[in-house]
């Protein structure tokens, strides 16, 4: 049987499931033993995706101290013996799984966006040189195989019908320094999930969830500290309202040219910044501040909505290292097609509309 | 207070060598240079010093060809270098190489180290965080200012950026940070007068033989990863999917759009 752990980052929500897909990659044969691990409270949705989800009621401040996070991780390896652990190479992740490596000991490799099995052998591939160079990797020490993941690149589309059981820590107060757990509670069947959800919560008495707490006692832990991080404010960073900064745009051409403001729309649940193509600037319909493109701007959005956009070589030129583009355009063979990961065929104002309305509904 | 910037000496990433068949990169007289969140951390650190006082070593790991570059630190107001250089320690992963760093720095003393949060060459953001594991520091990556807290005793506040997030914090000491290269911090430039002044006394050289390490512990050798093959990247396209502007068309975007975490916010 293979055990896998699985970081559950509080921030990807779903997108934490994306990692299933490079277990079910690493080990396609393979009876699977899934755990997640927790620092905020699981959301539902992730239910019947895990064997077991630990979660460790980690305080606001907690959730910021690598070191602490990677030390409740090391405890659980300690007796579960994971093959693989595997987290989002996102802020937290990327900090959590290097202290936790240097733990462990064992090898980790950053940022994978590729698994393959060679002659038996796990390798991992991620770019590195500013992504002009690939490298395949593999892991050469004697614990857990660790990697961190690039976010978005991977995609589970499999199933959740496994009965989830949610295994609570409490820890010790922020005041003390270092980790004391002082107690856990083996429920589940946690009346604040709805069973009906689909999945079924079982209630399952785990010895080794004593195990911790006596282990905590006894060993002598090298962690005095990791609980020196306190977190004292949170904002919003200023939004600049420069399109070069925005992490999604929904951006317009000519397709859209008498709707033009009916983009605005869809860009407010979506956190997003209008762009435009150059025709909508010269047409006097959108300001030259946010004409993206070779005479505009460059951006690097996440993600990128190009509606009625064609896609001339000047208006491409000024994407670098966008992540996601979803195009929607009433020619499914217009050049910024072949760029998109999803092509929505058809008028760009009912699209704007449809989804908008889609997102709200969700929303209420 | 005592600070150690740790310092990269990279290939320029638009000019690199790399020796396909070994997987090591051939660095000597190859065109190289700072790594740029580097630079903003040896500058953050000197503005530290400048403002509360502080002693600031540069420590840095490579070839000894480096050793212009950290010259050039001093003159800019570092108050000594280390250069870790030894044919033992070269094809190091992230684990060694913090190994490597975190001895280095221990010799030296420290209250607080400031790096890079990553590097634009291996670019694994690994290594500040195993060097605080293995120096029982706390650790924050991705800071774009810092000042000593006046609220506690041995201190600091950072602020750091998560996405769209500002998050403040206060670090106690002993401290490793990852500057981001969001940060601003920039080093000044050197005075004409000191580019001629030769400072090759404040710089130390450190070898095996005052770090002991044994034998296969360092290197390709006690590396907990190994790069099996390096190839450039192929630009494919990604699987592309064509959707209509139906319920079902839209019900897709949205749920593509929910699982990447577009939705979250708010
Ligand atoms: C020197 C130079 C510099 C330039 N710099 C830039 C630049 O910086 N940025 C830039 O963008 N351009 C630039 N251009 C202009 C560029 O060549 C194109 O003319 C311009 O990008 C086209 O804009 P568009 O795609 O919005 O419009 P169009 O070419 O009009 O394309 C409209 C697209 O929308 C689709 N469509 C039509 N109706 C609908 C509908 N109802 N719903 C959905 N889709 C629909 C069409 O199929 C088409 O694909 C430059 C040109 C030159 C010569
Ligand atoms: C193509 C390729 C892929 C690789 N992939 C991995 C991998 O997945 N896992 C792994 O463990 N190793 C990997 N390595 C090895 C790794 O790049 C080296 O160990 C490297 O020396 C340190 O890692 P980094 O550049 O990623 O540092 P990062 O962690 O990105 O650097 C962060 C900061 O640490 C400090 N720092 C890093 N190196 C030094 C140094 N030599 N001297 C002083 N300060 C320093 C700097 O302040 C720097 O800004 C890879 C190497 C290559 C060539």
């Amino acid at each position: 049987m293979i055990r896998v752990l699985i970081y559950l980052d509080e921030n990807s929500g779903k997108g934490s499931l994306e990692l299933i897909e490079v277990v079910r990659r690493m080990y396609p044969l393979d009876e699977i033993e899934l755990c997640a691990a927790a620092f905020a409270k699981p959301e539902e949705s992730l239910l019947g995706y895990f064997d077991e989800i630990h979660y460790f009621q980690a305080s606001e401040s907690q959730k910021y101290q690598a070191r602490f996070m990677a030390s409740c991780i090391e405890k659980l390896e300690r007796q579960k013996h994971f093959s693989c652990i595997i987290m989002a190479a996102v802020f937290m992740g990327r900090m959590t799984a290097a202290a936790l490596a240097a733990k462990l000991g064992t090898g980790l490799v950053a940022d994978v966006v590729d698994v393959c099995i060679e002659g038996g052998e796990i390798q991992m591939i991620r770019p590195a040189f500013e992504g002009k160079l690939m490298a395949c990797i593999t892991n050469q020490g004697l614990g857990p195989i660790m990697m961190t993941v690039r976010p978005g690149v991977f995609r589970y589309d499999g199933t959740s019908d496994r009965s989830t059981c949610i295994i609570t820590y409490e820890l010790a107060d922020e005041e003390a320094h270092g980790i004391r757990e002082k107690r856990l509670t083996e429920n589940v069947r946690n009346d604040e999930y709805d069973a009906s959800a689909g999945s079924v919560c079982t209630c399952r008495k785990e010895p080794y969830s004593r195990e911790l707490c006596i282990m905590e006692q006894g060993a002598k832990m090298r962690d005095t500290r990791g609980g020196g991080v306190q977190l004292i404010a949170c904002t919003r960073k200023d939004e600049n309202r420069d399109i070069c900064n925005a992490e999604i745009l929904v951006s317009g051409g000519g397709g859209v040219r008498n709707h033009f403001e009916e983009l605005a729309r869809l860009a407010k649940p979506l956190g997003a910044m209008v762009s435009s193509s150059r025709k909508l600037v010269d047409e006097g319909i959108a300001p030259r501040s946010i004409q993206v493109g070779q005479s505009g701007r460059t951006v690097s959005p996440k993600l990128y909505l190009a509606l009625g956009i064609y896609g001339s070589m000047q208006h491409i030129e000024g994407l670098k290292n966008v992540e996601h583009i979803i195009s929607v355009n009433t020619n499914r063979n217009a050049p910024i097609c072949s760029l998109s990961e999803i092509v929505v065929e058809g008028d760009a104002v009912e699209f704007i509309e449809k989804l908008t309305k889609r997102i709200n509904q969700n929303k209420n | 207070m005592k600070i150690v910037c740790l310092v990269k000496i990279i290939p320029d990433v638009e000019h690199f060598t790399y020796d396909y068949d070994k997987n090591i990169l051939v660095r000597e007289n190859k065109k190289s240079v700072v790594n740029p969140e580097d630079s903003c951390a040896v500058a953050a650190a000197l503005r530290m010093k400048e403002k509360c006082g502080a002693e600031v070593t540069v420590v840095s790991m490579g070839p000894v060809s480096n050793q212009k570059y950290l010259e050039n630190f001093i003159r800019c107001g570092a108050d000594r270098a280390v250069l870790i250089s030894d044919e033992m320690f070269r094809g190091s992963d992230t684990y060694v190489t913090s190994r490597i760093l975190a001895k280095g720095i221990e010799l030296s003393g420290f209250d607080l180290v400031i790096g890079g949060t990553h590097s634009l060459d291996g670019d694994t953001g690994q290594v500040l965080p195993q060097v605080a594991e293995l120096l029982d520091a706390e650790i924050m990556s991705h800071v774009t200012e810092i000042r000593r807290n006046e609220q506690a005793d041995r201190g600091i506040l950072a602020e750091a950026e998560d996405g769209k997030k500002k998050l403040t914090f206060s670090i106690s000491l002993p401290a490793v940070i990852g500057i981001s290269g969001e940060s601003g911090y920039k080093l000044l430039y050197i005075r004409y007068d000191d580019w001629k002044k030769d400072m090759s006394d404040r710089l130390k050289v450190l070898t095996n033989r005052e770090l002991c390490f044994g034998e296969g512990e360092t290197g390709l050798a006690g590396s907990r990863t190994r790069v099996l093959r390096t190839y450039p990247k192929k630009f494919s396209d990604k699987e592309k999917r064509v959707v209509q502007n139906d319920e079902a068309g839209i019900e897709y975007v949205y749920q593509f759009l929910l699982e990447k975490g577009f939705l979250n916010d708010d």
